[in-house]
Protein backbone atom coordinates (compact mmCIF):
# COMPACT_ATOMS: atom_id res chain seq x y z
CA UNK A 1 0.00 0.00 0.00
CA UNK A 2 1.08 3.57 -0.61
CA UNK A 3 1.23 6.06 2.24
CA UNK A 4 -2.01 7.65 1.00
CA UNK A 5 -3.73 4.28 1.00
CA UNK A 6 -2.41 3.68 4.50
CA UNK A 7 -3.70 7.03 5.66
CA UNK A 8 -7.11 6.31 4.21
CA UNK A 9 -7.30 3.18 6.35
CA UNK A 10 -6.30 4.80 9.66
CA UNK A 11 -9.90 5.27 10.78
CA UNK A 12 -10.81 1.67 10.06
CA UNK A 13 -7.56 0.51 11.67
CA UNK A 14 -8.33 2.48 14.83
CA UNK A 15 -11.66 0.66 15.05
CA UNK A 16 -10.07 -2.77 14.45
CA UNK A 17 -11.97 -2.90 11.17
CA UNK A 18 -9.15 -4.07 8.92
CA UNK A 19 -8.09 -7.61 8.18
CA UNK A 20 -4.99 -9.20 9.69
CA UNK A 21 -2.58 -8.55 6.82
CA UNK A 22 -3.64 -4.90 6.58
CA UNK A 23 -3.33 -4.54 10.33
CA UNK A 24 0.29 -5.70 10.33
CA UNK A 25 1.16 -3.40 7.46
CA UNK A 26 -0.46 -0.38 9.08
CA UNK A 27 1.17 -1.12 12.44
CA UNK A 28 4.57 -0.92 10.79
CA UNK A 29 3.57 2.32 9.08
CA UNK A 30 2.19 3.86 12.27
CA UNK A 31 5.23 2.87 14.31
CA UNK A 32 7.50 5.04 12.19
CA UNK A 33 5.05 7.84 11.42
CA UNK A 34 4.25 10.14 14.36
CA UNK A 35 1.50 11.94 12.46
CA UNK A 36 -0.29 8.70 11.67
CA UNK A 37 0.22 7.53 15.24
CA UNK A 38 -1.37 10.73 16.54
CA UNK A 39 -4.31 10.34 14.16
CA UNK A 40 -4.94 6.79 15.33
CA UNK A 41 -4.81 7.93 18.96
CA UNK A 42 -7.35 10.65 18.16
CA UNK A 43 -9.71 8.21 16.48
CA UNK A 44 -9.47 5.86 19.44
CA UNK A 45 -10.24 8.64 21.88
CA UNK A 46 -13.38 9.42 19.87
CA UNK A 47 -14.36 5.74 19.96
CA UNK A 48 -13.82 5.87 23.72
CA UNK A 49 -16.41 8.61 23.94
CA UNK A 50 -18.90 6.39 22.11
CA UNK A 51 -18.29 3.67 24.67
CA UNK A 52 -18.64 5.82 27.77
CA UNK A 53 -22.17 4.96 28.76
CA UNK A 54 -21.85 4.75 32.52
CA UNK A 55 -22.72 1.06 32.55
CA UNK A 56 -21.73 -0.95 35.62
CA UNK A 57 -19.65 -4.09 35.67
CA UNK A 58 -21.32 -7.17 37.17
CA UNK A 59 -20.92 -7.59 40.87
CA UNK A 60 -18.39 -10.19 41.90
CA UNK A 61 -16.24 -9.76 38.82
CA UNK A 62 -13.58 -7.84 40.70
CA UNK A 63 -13.25 -10.67 43.18
CA UNK A 64 -12.42 -13.03 40.32
CA UNK A 65 -9.77 -10.67 39.05
CA UNK A 66 -8.34 -10.08 42.52
CA UNK A 67 -8.07 -13.81 43.04
CA UNK A 68 -6.01 -14.08 39.86
CA UNK A 69 -3.50 -11.41 40.74
CA UNK A 70 0.01 -12.51 41.12
CA UNK A 71 0.82 -10.64 44.31
CA UNK A 72 4.37 -9.91 43.35
CA UNK A 73 6.35 -7.68 45.63
CA UNK A 74 7.74 -4.54 44.06
CA UNK A 75 10.96 -5.40 42.36
CA UNK A 76 14.06 -4.04 44.06
CA UNK A 77 15.08 -0.72 42.69
CA UNK A 78 12.69 2.10 42.02
CA UNK A 79 9.91 2.17 44.55
CA UNK A 80 6.85 4.29 44.91
CA UNK A 81 6.68 4.66 48.67
CA UNK A 82 3.54 2.88 49.87
CA UNK A 83 1.68 5.34 52.02
CA UNK A 84 0.40 4.45 55.44
CA UNK A 85 -3.35 4.17 55.84
CA UNK A 86 -5.04 7.13 57.49
CA UNK A 87 -6.43 4.97 60.26
CA UNK A 88 -8.73 2.09 61.05
CA UNK A 89 -11.63 1.76 63.46
CA UNK A 90 -9.32 -0.01 65.87
CA UNK A 91 -6.73 2.68 65.66
CA UNK A 92 -9.39 5.32 66.19
CA UNK A 93 -10.41 3.62 69.42
CA UNK A 94 -6.96 2.88 70.75
CA UNK A 95 -4.65 5.45 69.25
CA UNK A 96 -6.43 8.72 69.77
CA UNK A 97 -3.17 10.36 70.56
CA UNK A 98 -2.01 9.52 67.07
CA UNK A 99 -5.07 10.97 65.36
CA UNK A 100 -3.54 14.29 64.51
CA UNK A 101 -0.43 12.68 63.15
CA UNK A 102 -2.40 10.26 61.00
CA UNK A 103 -4.53 13.08 59.68
CA UNK A 104 -1.36 14.71 58.46
CA UNK A 105 -0.37 11.40 56.89
CA UNK A 106 -3.73 11.23 55.15
CA UNK A 107 -3.35 14.76 53.91
CA UNK A 108 0.08 13.89 52.65
CA UNK A 109 -1.30 10.85 50.90
CA UNK A 110 -3.87 12.96 49.10
CA UNK A 111 -1.21 15.52 48.28
CA UNK A 112 0.96 12.75 46.96
CA UNK A 113 -1.81 11.54 44.70
CA UNK A 114 -2.37 15.00 43.32
CA UNK A 115 1.34 15.49 43.02
CA UNK A 116 1.78 12.25 41.19
CA UNK A 117 -0.82 13.38 38.70
CA UNK A 118 1.16 16.55 38.21
CA UNK A 119 4.29 14.48 38.13
CA UNK A 120 2.81 12.49 35.28
CA UNK A 121 2.25 15.69 33.32
CA UNK A 122 5.71 16.98 34.12
CA UNK A 123 7.24 13.71 33.16
CA UNK A 124 5.30 13.65 29.93
CA UNK A 125 6.58 17.07 29.04
CA UNK A 126 10.10 16.04 29.84
CA UNK A 127 9.69 12.88 27.86
CA UNK A 128 8.38 14.81 24.90
CA UNK A 129 11.33 17.11 25.05
CA UNK A 130 13.65 14.18 25.07
CA UNK A 131 11.62 12.60 22.28
CA UNK A 132 11.77 9.20 23.91
CA UNK A 133 8.34 9.03 25.43
CA UNK A 134 7.66 5.57 24.13
CA UNK A 135 10.74 3.92 25.53
CA UNK A 136 10.61 5.02 29.14
CA UNK A 137 8.90 2.79 31.64
CA UNK A 138 7.19 4.10 34.76
CA UNK A 139 10.28 3.11 36.73
CA UNK A 140 12.56 4.93 34.35
CA UNK A 141 10.37 8.00 34.59
CA UNK A 142 10.68 7.99 38.36
CA UNK A 143 14.41 7.69 38.10
CA UNK A 144 14.50 10.59 35.66
CA UNK A 145 12.36 12.72 37.96
CA UNK A 146 14.54 11.85 40.96
CA UNK A 147 17.72 12.59 39.07
CA UNK A 148 16.35 15.96 37.97
CA UNK A 149 15.28 16.80 41.51
CA UNK A 150 18.72 15.94 42.88
CA UNK A 151 20.18 18.47 40.47
CA UNK A 152 17.64 21.28 40.56
CA UNK A 153 15.89 21.16 43.94
CA UNK A 154 16.82 23.78 46.50
CA UNK A 155 15.82 21.73 49.54
CA UNK A 156 18.14 18.77 49.96
CA UNK A 157 19.94 16.74 52.57
CA UNK A 158 22.46 13.95 52.74
CA UNK A 159 21.71 11.02 55.02
CA UNK A 160 24.95 9.72 56.51
CA UNK A 161 25.65 6.28 57.92
CA UNK A 162 27.37 5.89 61.26
CA UNK A 163 30.68 5.33 59.50
CA UNK A 164 30.32 8.65 57.71
CA UNK A 165 29.52 7.29 54.27
CA UNK A 166 26.55 8.60 52.34
CA UNK A 167 23.55 6.34 52.90
CA UNK A 168 21.15 8.31 50.75
CA UNK A 169 20.42 11.68 49.22
CA UNK A 170 17.08 13.40 49.61
CA UNK A 171 15.68 16.23 47.53
CA UNK A 172 12.33 17.99 47.73
CA UNK A 173 10.78 19.17 44.47
CA UNK A 174 7.48 20.85 45.24
CA UNK A 175 5.04 18.31 46.64
CA UNK A 176 7.32 15.39 45.81
CA UNK A 177 10.29 14.20 47.76
CA UNK A 178 12.88 11.84 46.32
CA UNK A 179 15.27 9.57 48.14
CA UNK A 180 18.11 7.97 46.23
CA UNK A 181 20.20 5.51 48.19
CA UNK A 182 23.95 5.32 47.92
CA UNK A 183 25.66 3.03 50.43
CA UNK A 184 22.57 1.97 52.31
CA UNK A 185 23.01 -1.70 53.26
CA UNK A 186 20.21 -4.06 52.29
CA UNK A 187 18.22 -5.71 55.08
CA UNK A 188 16.99 -9.24 55.53
CA UNK A 189 13.66 -10.09 53.89
CA UNK A 190 11.76 -9.86 57.17
CA UNK A 191 12.86 -6.25 57.73
CA UNK A 192 12.18 -3.00 55.93
CA UNK A 193 13.42 0.53 55.90
CA UNK A 194 10.77 3.05 56.82
CA UNK A 195 11.03 6.71 55.89
CA UNK A 196 9.88 9.32 58.40
CA UNK A 197 9.54 13.06 58.34
CA UNK A 198 9.41 15.72 61.02
CA UNK A 199 6.51 18.12 60.44
CA UNK A 200 5.48 20.62 63.10
CA UNK A 201 7.40 18.60 65.69
CA UNK A 202 5.48 15.42 64.78
CA UNK A 203 7.13 12.35 63.36
CA UNK A 204 5.14 11.21 60.31
CA UNK A 205 5.59 8.05 58.28
CA UNK A 206 6.40 8.92 54.68
CA UNK A 207 6.53 5.37 53.45
CA UNK A 208 7.57 1.78 54.00
CA UNK A 209 10.27 1.46 51.37
CA UNK A 210 11.45 -2.12 51.43
CA UNK A 211 14.62 -3.97 52.37
CA UNK A 212 16.78 -2.69 49.53
CA UNK A 213 15.40 0.61 48.21
CA UNK A 214 17.12 2.42 45.37
CA UNK A 215 14.92 5.32 44.30
CA UNK A 216 11.83 6.34 46.23
CA UNK A 217 9.29 9.09 45.72
CA UNK A 218 7.35 10.25 48.75
CA UNK A 219 4.85 12.98 49.63
CA UNK A 220 6.59 16.15 50.72
CA UNK A 221 5.31 19.18 52.52
CA UNK A 222 6.72 22.67 52.92
CA UNK A 223 6.78 22.13 56.69
CA UNK A 224 8.96 19.06 56.38
CA UNK A 225 12.26 19.87 58.08
CA UNK A 226 13.92 16.54 58.80
CA UNK A 227 13.89 13.09 57.27
CA UNK A 228 15.10 9.86 58.80
CA UNK A 229 15.21 6.15 58.12
CA UNK A 230 14.47 3.41 60.61
CA UNK A 231 14.87 -0.36 60.43
CA UNK A 232 11.46 -1.96 61.10
CA UNK A 233 9.73 -5.33 60.74
CA UNK A 234 8.51 -6.02 57.18
CA UNK A 235 5.26 -4.18 56.58
CA UNK A 236 6.33 -1.22 58.66
CA UNK A 237 4.92 0.26 61.85
CA UNK A 238 2.56 3.09 62.65
CA UNK A 239 4.73 4.45 65.45
CA UNK A 240 8.44 3.78 65.60
CA UNK A 241 10.45 3.04 68.72
CA UNK A 242 13.68 2.52 66.83
CA UNK A 243 16.72 4.72 66.82
CA UNK A 244 17.05 6.16 63.30
CA UNK A 245 19.57 4.46 61.06
CA UNK A 246 20.29 7.81 59.54
CA UNK A 247 18.85 11.28 59.76
CA UNK A 248 19.21 14.53 57.83
CA UNK A 249 17.99 18.10 58.09
CA UNK A 250 16.74 19.70 54.91
CA UNK A 251 18.53 22.79 53.72
CA UNK B 1 -8.95 -7.80 48.95
CA UNK B 2 -9.22 -4.60 50.88
CA UNK B 3 -12.05 -2.17 50.34
CA UNK B 4 -10.70 0.34 47.86
CA UNK B 5 -12.72 3.12 49.46
CA UNK B 6 -10.34 3.02 52.40
CA UNK B 7 -7.31 3.67 50.24
CA UNK B 8 -5.84 7.00 49.19
CA UNK B 9 -6.01 5.93 45.52
CA UNK B 10 -9.52 7.30 44.84
CA UNK B 11 -8.01 10.78 44.84
CA UNK B 12 -5.26 9.89 42.41
CA UNK B 13 -5.10 10.66 38.72
CA UNK B 14 -5.11 7.79 36.24
CA UNK B 15 -1.43 8.44 35.58
CA UNK B 16 -0.65 8.00 39.27
CA UNK B 17 -2.79 4.86 39.38
CA UNK B 18 -0.79 3.29 36.59
CA UNK B 19 2.44 4.10 38.39
CA UNK B 20 1.03 2.27 41.41
CA UNK B 21 -0.08 -0.65 39.28
CA UNK B 22 3.38 -0.82 37.76
CA UNK B 23 4.64 -1.33 41.32
CA UNK B 24 2.12 -4.17 41.76
CA UNK B 25 -0.07 -2.28 44.21
CA UNK B 26 -3.38 -4.09 43.94
CA UNK B 27 -5.33 -1.20 45.48
CA UNK B 28 -4.35 0.93 42.50
CA UNK B 29 -5.68 -1.70 40.13
CA UNK B 30 -8.88 -1.92 42.16
CA UNK B 31 -9.37 1.80 41.76
CA UNK B 32 -8.72 1.61 38.01
CA UNK B 33 -11.30 -1.16 37.89
CA UNK B 34 -13.81 0.92 39.84
CA UNK B 35 -13.38 3.80 37.41
CA UNK B 36 -13.35 1.98 34.10
CA UNK B 37 -14.69 -1.57 34.41
CA UNK B 38 -18.25 -0.48 33.64
CA UNK B 39 -17.25 0.99 30.28
CA UNK B 40 -15.00 -1.98 29.53
CA UNK B 41 -17.77 -4.44 30.32
CA UNK B 42 -20.35 -2.42 28.41
CA UNK B 43 -18.25 -2.37 25.26
CA UNK B 44 -17.36 -6.05 25.50
CA UNK B 45 -20.98 -7.03 26.05
CA UNK B 46 -22.12 -4.82 23.23
CA UNK B 47 -19.68 -6.54 20.87
CA UNK B 48 -19.97 -10.10 22.09
CA UNK B 49 -23.61 -10.13 23.04
CA UNK B 50 -23.16 -12.31 26.11
CA UNK B 51 -22.33 -11.59 29.72
CA UNK B 52 -20.00 -14.55 30.20
CA UNK B 53 -17.75 -13.69 27.26
CA UNK B 54 -17.80 -10.03 28.23
CA UNK B 55 -16.68 -10.87 31.76
CA UNK B 56 -13.87 -12.94 30.31
CA UNK B 57 -12.67 -9.95 28.31
CA UNK B 58 -12.88 -7.65 31.33
CA UNK B 59 -10.70 -10.04 33.32
CA UNK B 60 -8.17 -10.31 30.51
CA UNK B 61 -7.96 -6.56 30.04
CA UNK B 62 -7.37 -5.76 33.71
CA UNK B 63 -4.96 -8.64 34.25
CA UNK B 64 -3.01 -7.47 31.24
CA UNK B 65 -2.84 -3.99 32.76
CA UNK B 66 -1.62 -5.55 36.00
CA UNK B 67 1.07 -7.65 34.36
CA UNK B 68 2.21 -5.10 31.82
CA UNK B 69 1.36 -1.62 33.05
CA UNK B 70 4.28 -0.08 31.21
CA UNK B 71 2.44 -0.64 27.95
CA UNK B 72 0.23 2.30 28.87
CA UNK B 73 1.71 5.50 27.52
CA UNK B 74 -0.15 8.62 28.69
CA UNK B 75 1.14 10.48 25.64
CA UNK B 76 -0.98 8.24 23.44
CA UNK B 77 -4.26 8.87 25.22
CA UNK B 78 -6.22 8.37 28.40
CA UNK B 79 -6.23 5.21 30.49
CA UNK B 80 -9.86 4.66 29.55
CA UNK B 81 -9.03 4.86 25.87
CA UNK B 82 -6.15 2.43 26.41
CA UNK B 83 -8.39 -0.05 28.21
CA UNK B 84 -11.23 0.26 25.70
CA UNK B 85 -8.84 -0.14 22.78
CA UNK B 86 -7.58 -3.36 24.35
CA UNK B 87 -11.14 -4.43 25.06
CA UNK B 88 -12.26 -3.79 21.52
CA UNK B 89 -9.27 -5.58 20.02
CA UNK B 90 -9.74 -8.63 22.21
CA UNK B 91 -13.50 -8.77 21.67
CA UNK B 92 -13.07 -8.46 17.92
CA UNK B 93 -10.50 -11.27 18.00
CA UNK B 94 -13.04 -13.44 19.77
CA UNK B 95 -15.77 -12.44 17.37
CA UNK B 96 -13.67 -13.37 14.40
CA UNK B 97 -12.42 -16.64 15.79
CA UNK B 98 -13.62 -19.84 14.26
CA UNK B 99 -15.56 -20.79 17.35
CA UNK B 100 -17.54 -17.57 17.25
CA UNK B 101 -18.14 -17.55 13.53
CA UNK B 102 -21.41 -19.42 13.67
CA UNK B 103 -22.85 -17.20 16.38
CA UNK B 104 -21.76 -14.15 14.54
CA UNK B 105 -23.30 -15.28 11.29
CA UNK B 106 -26.51 -16.04 13.12
CA UNK B 107 -26.46 -12.65 14.68
CA UNK B 108 -25.73 -10.93 11.37
CA UNK B 109 -28.60 -12.75 9.74
CA UNK B 110 -30.92 -11.78 12.55
CA UNK B 111 -29.73 -8.19 12.48
CA UNK B 112 -30.32 -7.89 8.77
CA UNK B 113 -33.65 -9.69 8.82
CA UNK B 114 -35.08 -7.64 11.62
CA UNK B 115 -33.63 -4.30 10.60
CA UNK B 116 -31.63 -4.67 13.77
CA UNK B 117 -29.22 -1.91 12.94
CA UNK B 118 -31.79 0.81 13.43
CA UNK B 119 -33.16 -0.80 16.56
CA UNK B 120 -29.73 -1.41 18.10
CA UNK B 121 -28.44 2.02 17.50
CA UNK B 122 -31.54 3.55 18.99
CA UNK B 123 -31.09 1.45 22.11
CA UNK B 124 -27.44 2.40 22.22
CA UNK B 125 -28.39 6.03 21.82
CA UNK B 126 -30.32 5.88 25.06
CA UNK B 127 -27.14 5.08 26.93
CA UNK B 128 -25.01 7.81 25.42
CA UNK B 129 -24.52 11.18 26.95
CA UNK B 130 -26.42 14.04 25.36
CA UNK B 131 -23.26 15.61 24.00
CA UNK B 132 -22.19 12.42 22.26
CA UNK B 133 -25.69 11.92 20.90
CA UNK B 134 -25.68 15.44 19.54
CA UNK B 135 -22.31 14.91 17.91
CA UNK B 136 -23.45 11.65 16.34
CA UNK B 137 -26.50 13.46 15.02
CA UNK B 138 -24.31 15.71 12.93
CA UNK B 139 -22.95 12.78 10.92
CA UNK B 140 -24.42 11.75 7.61
CA UNK B 141 -26.43 8.55 7.94
CA UNK B 142 -23.85 6.63 5.92
CA UNK B 143 -21.01 7.81 8.13
CA UNK B 144 -22.82 6.85 11.28
CA UNK B 145 -23.77 3.45 9.94
CA UNK B 146 -20.21 2.73 8.84
CA UNK B 147 -18.76 3.67 12.23
CA UNK B 148 -21.34 1.79 14.26
CA UNK B 149 -21.16 -1.37 12.18
CA UNK B 150 -17.36 -1.33 12.27
CA UNK B 151 -16.92 -0.41 15.92
CA UNK B 152 -19.89 -1.94 17.67
CA UNK B 153 -20.51 -4.69 15.15
CA UNK B 154 -16.87 -5.73 15.05
CA UNK B 155 -17.00 -5.90 11.24
CA UNK B 156 -14.14 -5.11 8.88
CA UNK B 157 -14.66 -2.22 6.52
CA UNK B 158 -14.95 -4.80 3.74
CA UNK B 159 -17.80 -6.52 5.57
CA UNK B 160 -19.44 -3.16 6.13
CA UNK B 161 -19.13 -2.33 2.44
CA UNK B 162 -20.86 -5.58 1.58
CA UNK B 163 -23.57 -5.07 4.18
CA UNK B 164 -24.32 -1.55 2.99
CA UNK B 165 -23.75 -2.36 -0.68
CA UNK B 166 -21.20 0.40 -1.04
CA UNK B 167 -17.65 0.47 -2.49
CA UNK B 168 -14.90 -0.34 0.03
CA UNK B 169 -13.22 3.00 -0.60
CA UNK B 170 -16.41 4.80 0.33
CA UNK B 171 -16.64 2.98 3.64
CA UNK B 172 -12.98 3.67 4.49
CA UNK B 173 -13.54 7.35 3.85
CA UNK B 174 -16.80 7.48 5.76
CA UNK B 175 -15.21 5.93 8.84
CA UNK B 176 -12.24 8.24 8.81
CA UNK B 177 -14.14 11.41 8.03
CA UNK B 178 -16.92 10.48 10.42
CA UNK B 179 -14.47 10.05 13.29
CA UNK B 180 -12.86 13.38 12.46
CA UNK B 181 -16.23 15.09 12.40
CA UNK B 182 -17.17 13.54 15.72
CA UNK B 183 -13.97 14.76 17.28
CA UNK B 184 -14.56 18.25 15.97
CA UNK B 185 -18.14 18.30 17.20
CA UNK B 186 -17.20 17.06 20.66
CA UNK B 187 -14.43 19.61 20.96
CA UNK B 188 -16.77 22.36 19.78
CA UNK B 189 -19.14 21.26 22.54
CA UNK B 190 -16.30 21.81 24.99
CA UNK B 191 -15.58 18.16 25.62
CA UNK B 192 -11.91 17.32 25.65
CA UNK B 193 -10.82 13.86 24.72
CA UNK B 194 -10.66 11.55 27.68
CA UNK B 195 -13.01 13.64 29.81
CA UNK B 196 -15.84 11.14 29.90
CA UNK B 197 -15.23 8.75 32.74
Amino acid sequence: MTDDQMDELLGAYALDAVDESERREIETYVAKNPRARAEVAEHREVATMLSSTGAAAPSGLWDKIAASLDERAPEPGTLLAPLMRLDTQRQRRHQRSQRTAWFVVGALAVAACAALGILGVKLNNRTNELNNAHSQSASARLETAASTAMTTATRKTVLLSKDGTTAANVAIDGANGYLVTDHLPSLSADRTYQLWGLIDDKVISLGVIGDNPKVVVFPADSRLTTVMLTNEPAGGVSVTTQTPVTIGTLS
Amino acid sequence: MEDVREQPWPDCSDAALVMGIARYQSEALAEAYRRHAGAVFGLAKRLLGGKALAEEVVQEVFLRLWNDADRFDPDRGSLRSFLLTNTHGRAVDMLRSETSRRNREDRDARTTAESGYDLEHEVWDMALTDSVKTALGTLAVGERQAIELAYFGGHTYRDVATMLNEPEGTIKSRIRLGLRKLRGELQAAGIGMGELT
